[in-house]
């Protein structure tokens, strides 16, 4: 059954002008929450996504080191991503979670064998899951807590999920419409 | 997505026929996997009762000649 996902990017308009004219550009990698792809904001613990990809282009704009914002102008581009209900992991449902912890279990019962243990990062985990044809995974849902500039400011970090996010790993696969949605000044 | 029949089948297959060193080291080199520093140790399944202590509180003269049944008991 096909499902179809309202999703919001914040980036600088400069970044989604260059997208909305080729493509995006995935993230890989590096401890990404949900695993490799591009992420998106979408309705769930909000019902603003699109004003929490503002505050995440915000957030992201801002030099720590060099104490200014790397741009000004910030661009949000809104997709449709449409995904079979059989290739999305939603880790918003109990089911998505059960599957996840199983592939967990079955992992570190399987590495105790060799005497050694390793930690387990969500991201990781889907990464693996995916590459190595375990499941068809192409789209993955969930809650997670983003420190947004006033967080980030205030030092605040709380363990209160306060965003739905979902990660497309092949957005030329996936998303079926973008359009910059607004944009704004810092 | 869920953990159906077919999916539970199509992961233990998966893990059934891997090397358990070879998923180490495709975990640690191709996914990022890292080593583990945590010193916790798993949790027991039971508790074993090494040793028992009894002890008594000096009782207050008011309740002199009332026997305590309930002895402070310290479990070692």
């Amino acid at each position: 059954m096909p499902i179809t996902l309202q999703g919001f990017h914040g980036t600088s308009y400069r970044n989604a002008k260059i997208i909305m004219h080729s493509s995006f550009n995935p993230s890989y990698g590096d401890e990404e929450w949900l695993g490799d792809g591009v992420y998106f904001f979408t309705k769930g613990l909000s019902n603003k996504p699109h004003k929490q990809a503002i505050e995440w282009a915000k957030a992201q704009s801002w030099c720590k080191k060099a104490k200014t914002y790397l741009y000004k102008r910030i661009g949000v581009i809104k997709c449709d991503i449409n995904v079979e209900e059989k290739n999305l992991l939603d880790l918003t449902t109990s089911d998505g979670v059960d599957l996840l912890n199983y592939i967990i279990e079955c992992h570190s019962k399987k590495i105790k064998e060799t005497g050694k243990k390793l930690s387990y990062i969500d991201g990781f985990v889907i990464n693996f899951a995916r590459s190595e044809n375990i499941l068809p995974i192409e789209v993955v849902k969930g809650n997670v807590y983003i420190k947004f500039s006033t967080e980030r400011i205030n030092d605040i970090r709380r363990r209160t999920s306060n965003c739905t996010i979902c990660a497309v790993n092949d957005p030329s696969k996936n998303i079926t419409s973008k359009s910059i949605e607004l944009t704004t000044t810092i | 997505m869920k953990l159906d029949e077919a999916t539970k089948n199509k992961i233990d297959t998966y893990f059934n026929n891997i090397d358990a060193e070879e998923l180490y080291q495709i975990s640690t080199k191709k996914y990022n996997f890292k080593p583990s520093s945590s010193l916790h140790e798993e949790t027991p399944n039971s508790f074993e009762i090494v040793k028992v202590h009894k002890y008594t509180t000096k009782t207050d003269q008011r309740y002199e000649g009332i026997t305590s049944n309930n002895p402070l008991a310290i479990a070692a």
